[in-house]
């Protein structure tokens, strides 16, 4: 358990310096923001509880959007995410049975499902945040590519960092 | 009560979600200026009367009291413009001061009530008798005409505008200085009709419609509207012109009160021709 407390905090820690110093500066096409923090709530153990995992996403949220100048678009975004895994999201990972996975991840999953579930809640992700960052029902068509366009990329990074870091761990 | 309290217990992570995204919409709003302005447009669409409660911030009060003061100095500039004094043409008189008499003086007033989706649309203000408002004075706002005083009270006066199915009143194309009855056919508040323009005159879009002077209402040359489209199909001689409106009736706050000090010669006059 004590095992479990340190590598998330320093998932978090790690997560949010890549997001905060090298992610946020990464605008590809004017589109493509990336939002790898998203991988640290997607990867939250589930024995923490639904309030705990509220307020931890809340958290994550927050301090990336008090690392990048800006407050609440962040922090919208992963709480609505977090309340979405808890919902329904996870219902995707277990597939209506009763096993419940602790921490989801590519290995602990079936690959195709797992890519499932985090596409689904990344793209919810950006897509709350460039509503929010965008506040204009005019500029739909941007909000959407935007959102389809960060799913792929921040995905394709997701993958890339369970294979890297989780393998070794296993 | 029991089943409300488990009820609450099993959805603790729902109030807890609530709770955690009144806070980021909070934090949100307050932090970025374009959607704090988009979320305030929102609340005042919906409820009016909120947002005064919203903006807390002291700085909305002190624009409030600001834009006050400058209606009223607004008001007083107006009063000191040319076309607010009758000019002595006479030869007689040489000298400077009394070469031009005041004939019109303008009273600031704050439009307290006001609709604009009737057939049969008034305005009121919070200026009455006790202020020197008379029934008959034209009201103008920053942006043009708006009406003529209907009925006052000792602090409150009602005022008909000239988007009133029953409203007419004299107007003039200022590029040609022809004559012609504004009228308003209860539609849109946007636009408004002008008739009795013969179509020997030339006419092009946006030419500029003002007040002209003739009835004894409003002062001569207070813009009323721009030309929208004509036709001049029906072959009575007359057009008929579409104008869009000047004055933006759904957002009209400080008007001013015409006061016409030759009004009772003029009435004079008139009625002693009509008595012959």
């Amino acid at each position: 358990m004590r095992g479990l407390i340190i590598r998330n905090i320093i998932r978090f820690i790690v997560l949010l310096f890549i997001q905060v110093f090298v992610l946020n500066n990464i605008y590809l096409g004017g589109y493509i923001n990336p939002v790898l923090y998203t991988l640290f709530i997607l990867m939250l153990p589930n024995r923490i509880g639904k309030i705990y995992m509220l307020l931890i996403s809340f958290a994550m949220g927050l301090s990336v959007d008090m690392c990048s100048n800006m407050l609440g678009f962040h922090t919208c975004a992963s709480t609505v995410v977090a309340f979405c895994r808890i919902t329904f999201a996870d219902r995707i990972i277990t597939r209506g049975d009763d096993i419940s996975i602790d921490m989801p991840s590519i290995f602990t999953v079936a690959p195709q499902y797992f890519i499932y579930y985090s596409g689904l809640l990344i793209f919810i992700h950006s897509f709350i945040f460039f509503t929010l960052d965008y506040f204009n029902f005019s500029d739909i068509f941007n909000i959407i590519l935007s959102s389809i366009l960060t799913t792929i990329v921040t995905l394709i990074l997701v993958i890339m960092w369970q294979l890297i870091f989780i393998h070794r761990k296993r | 009560m029991r089943h409300l309290f488990e009820l609450l217990k099993r959805l603790d992570y729902i109030i807890v979600f609530i709770v955690l995204m009144a806070i980021s919409i909070v934090l949100m709003v307050q932090n970025s200026h374009y959607q704090r302005s988009i979320v305030l447009n929102w609340t005042t669409a919906i409820v009016g009367s909120w947002t005064s409660r919203i903006n807390t911030f002291s700085e909305y009060f002190a624009l409030k009291a600001e834009n006050d003061k400058l209606a009223a100095e607004n008001a007083k500039l107006r009063a000191q413009m040319k076309e607010s004094f009758l000019s002595y043409s006479s030869n007689t008189y040489v000298s400077e001061d009394t070469v031009y008499e005041r004939r019109y003086s303008y009273t600031e007033a704050k439009v307290i009530k006001n609709s604009w989706t009737k057939r049969n649309n008034y305005i009121m203000i919070n200026k009455g008798t006790k202020q020197g408002i008379k029934p008959d004075m034209a009201v103008i706002s920053p942006q043009g005409a708006v009406g003529v005083v209907l009925n006052c009270t000792k602090n409150f006066s009602t005022i008909m505008p000239i988007i009133h199915a029953s409203s007419q009143n004299s107007v003039s194309v200022s590029r040609t200085k022809t004559n012609g009855t504004l009228v308003w056919d209860g539609k849109d508040y946007r636009y408004a009709n002008v008739i009795d323009i013969p179509t020997t005159y030339k006419l092009y879009e946006n030419d500029t419609v003002v007040t002209s002077g003739m009835a004894n209402d409003f002062p001569e040359g207070i813009p009323v509207g721009y030309v929208e489209s004509f036709d001049a199909e029906k072959n009575n001689g007359f057009y008929e012109i579409k104008i869009r409106l000047s004055t933006d009736f759904n957002k009209l706050g400080h008007v001013y009160v015409v006061t016409d000090r030759f009004k009772d010669e003029q009435k004079e006059l008139t009625e002693a021709l009509q008595d012959q």
